[in-house]
């Protein structure tokens, strides 16, 4: 035991130690995402784009996890902010509540929301009243991606409000009174990386919704199948284009990603020009 | 001293992630490990037997299953599923005893691909389809063609799946045989594009058809297409028959799995299904024929999709009866 006896263990020791679990860590990651890309024809690629079925899952995919991330930005920071600024009695219940999504099994998340939306559930007679029936419907598939993936914006928007200091705000207090320009040029300001991480995430969740939007939503071509949905179903019947949406949804996550990079260093604060 | 201070955390730390990342791999290989040294198992220790089960047939395997694991000192691990779902988890490997499919074409298929025990399986069942409605029957749905109406919410099983590919054959035939002018069947105007006016109807295409039956009874849609068994488990249920001479009847395959570490045990459980009292049991939960039924091995006589036994089965029988059929009247 030679090295456990010797003052410090070597520079290079601590980085071999370091990078091999790094590599192992890449390794299995990366290997599955290769898999994706192998056996896979720039032919068999168009013929799947023309016969509309991906065509189809991706239009329903982007659309709403759009809409949904739109929907938990909208609610999201404001919520936030209040979470962030004021104190209020019950607030740690509220925010307990407004964390567990994040943690609740999302087939639990779609059983719960038909227990609440569904014709027979608690308010379903009402919206039946208003004429709205939501399982089957892409605004039922925007609801549950909403559900799951908000607890996203709001967990990331909050602390990057938390971290915009007091005194900054009062100093601007002093410049000019609004409320409204204090905060969007100078909390939201510093508050950019916060709030964009918190929008990929919250999307990059809608994207890969899977259990909750097909016991709530249901699985329609067009309608609610969304690209997993869409992945899982045609497994069997169709592994090639499968494969195919895999694969369209791995380049795609890695262009928001790679966005989010770029968008998040150019932003980063008040440090760079 | 300080340097040595940091030496053993750094030993502990790398300690105990070598000690996890043991754990977890024991973790994974015992559950294989488990599944291949039952062989020599004492005769305390109950014995595994791993049954992937189509969907539709989940009741009726519960209700034998007590029985069996009594008998047999065993213990039955269901999957259950959609029966294409099940074909794709075995032949990637999932380690499986027996199958049971709701549509012999994915024994068929294992067989063709040499996954089968003795290179068999057994058409051992039979079931047709229902249309059934909520118990409150919201959209007051009293015959067939009101399903084609617009507006009507209707859930089916993915047509990759038995009872989806049933349910289209059945509603393509509804349009060929009773909204086709030419055709002497031809029972009017409403049944014309009857097919499509349906799908156009469909709300969503579930993975199996046991979750059909679970989102009708939620009332989540006002019809769906499921198999008589489910009606007849679901007394709740509204139901509307659909007529022999448009309704598409699914023959069903069961076989052990080549892999098998408890063939003996699997051979067992397979023959019972195809036992007399297995048909009965079968009968009790709405699947099978009301006269005899005849159980196929390998599928060597197909009447998968014909509606009863004509007199040229019988001949066909007769002629080529050997010790691998079995006859079992009910």
């Amino acid at each position: 035991m030679g090295f456990l006896d010797s003052d410090r263990i070597s520079d290079t020791m601590v980085n071999v130690c370091l990078a091999g679990t790094c590599l192992v860590f890449v390794l299995f990651i990366i290997l599955p995402i290769m898999s994706v890309f192998m056996n896979l024809s720039l032919s068999r690629l168009i013929l799947e784009l023309e016969s509309g079925r991906v065509i189809d899952a991706l239009t329903v995919g982007l659309l709403t996890s759009f809409l949904s991330t739109m929907l938990a930005l909208v609610f999201g920071v404001p919520t936030a902010y209040l979470l962030a600024t004021r104190r209020f009695v019950g607030k740690p219940i509220v925010e307990t509540i407004l964390d567990l999504p994040m943690v609740l099994p999302p087939a639990v998340a779609g059983m719960a929301l038909l227990l609440a939306f569904a014709p027979r559930g608690i308010l379903g007679p009402t919206l039946r009243g208003l004429g709205i029936i939501l399982p089957g419907s892409t605004l039922a598939v925007v609801l549950s991606q909403f559900f799951v993936a908000s607890p996203f914006i709001l967990r990331s928007t909050k602390v990057a409000f938390e971290n915009v200091q007091k005194s900054i705000i009062d100093s601007a207090r002093i410049l000019s009174p609004s409320r409204i320009r204090i905060f969007f040029t100078v909390t939201l300001a510093l508050s950019t990386h916060g709030v964009v991480s918190g929008i990929v995430m919250t999307w990059a969740r809608s994207m890969g919704e899977f259990g909750a939007t097909l016991m709530f939503a249901g699985n329609l071509p067009g309608v609610t199948q969304t690209m997993p949905l869409a992945i899982y179903t045609l497994m069997v019947e169709d592994p090639l284009a499968s494969n195919i949406l895999s694969a369209i949804l791995v380049v795609v996550s890695f262009f928001v990603l790679a966005l989010f990079r770029l968008l998040g260093r150019k932003r980063s604060g008040i440090y760079y020009d | 001293m300080k340097g040595q201070a940091l030496n053993k955390r750094l030993a502990v730390a790398l300690i105990l992630v070598i000690l996890i990342i043991s754990i977890s791999a024991y973790i994974t290989f015992y559950s294989y490990g488990t599944h291949s040294n039952e062989k020599e198992s004492s005769q305390q220790q109950p014995i595994e037997l791993r049954v992937f089960v189509a969907a539709s047939l989940g009741k009726v395997t519960e209700k034998y299953q007590q029985i069996f694991e009594k008998e047999n000192n065993a213990k039955i691990i269901f999957n259950v599923g959609g029966s294409d779902s099940l074909y794709q988890q075995i032949t990637s490997g999932s380690p499986a005893d027996v199958y049971m499919a709701a549509d012999f074409k994915w024994t068929k298929k294992l067989l063709e691909e040499g996954f089968l025990y003795n290179n068999e399986y057994w058409n051992f069942t039979t079931n047709v389809l229902v249309v059934v409605l909520p118990a409150d029957n919201p959209a007051n749905i009293t015959d067939l063609w009101q399903l084609a109406r617009p507006g009507t919410r209707i859930i089916v099983a993915a047509w990759t799946v038995p009872a989806g590919k049933y349910t289209n054959m059945t509603l393509t035939k509804i349009q060929n045989t009773w909204g086709e002018k030419s055709s002497p069947n031809y029972k009017g105007e409403e049944w014309i594009n009857f097919r499509e006016k349906v799908v156009s109807n469909i709300v969503s295409y579930e993975t199996n058809v046991e979750s059909v039956v679970a989102k009708v009874s939620m009332g989540i849609c006002d019809a769906g297409f499921v198999y008589v068994s489910d009606a007849k488990s679901n007394t709740e249920l509204k139901n509307i028959v659909i007529p022999d001479e448009v309704n598409t009847k699914g023959t069903y395959g069961i076989a052990v799995i080549n892999d098998s570490a408890q063939s003996e045990l699997a051979v067992r459980y397979v023959n019972f299904w195809i036992s007399k009292d297995g048909q009965q049991l079968l009968h009790e939960y709405g699947f099978g024929e009301e006269s005899a039924m005849i159980i196929y091995r390998n599928d060597q006589m197909s009447i998968a999709n014909s509606n009863g036994i004509t007199v040229l089965d019988l001949i066909q029988l007769y002629c080529s009866v050997t010790i691998s059929q079995r006859i079992v009247p009910v």
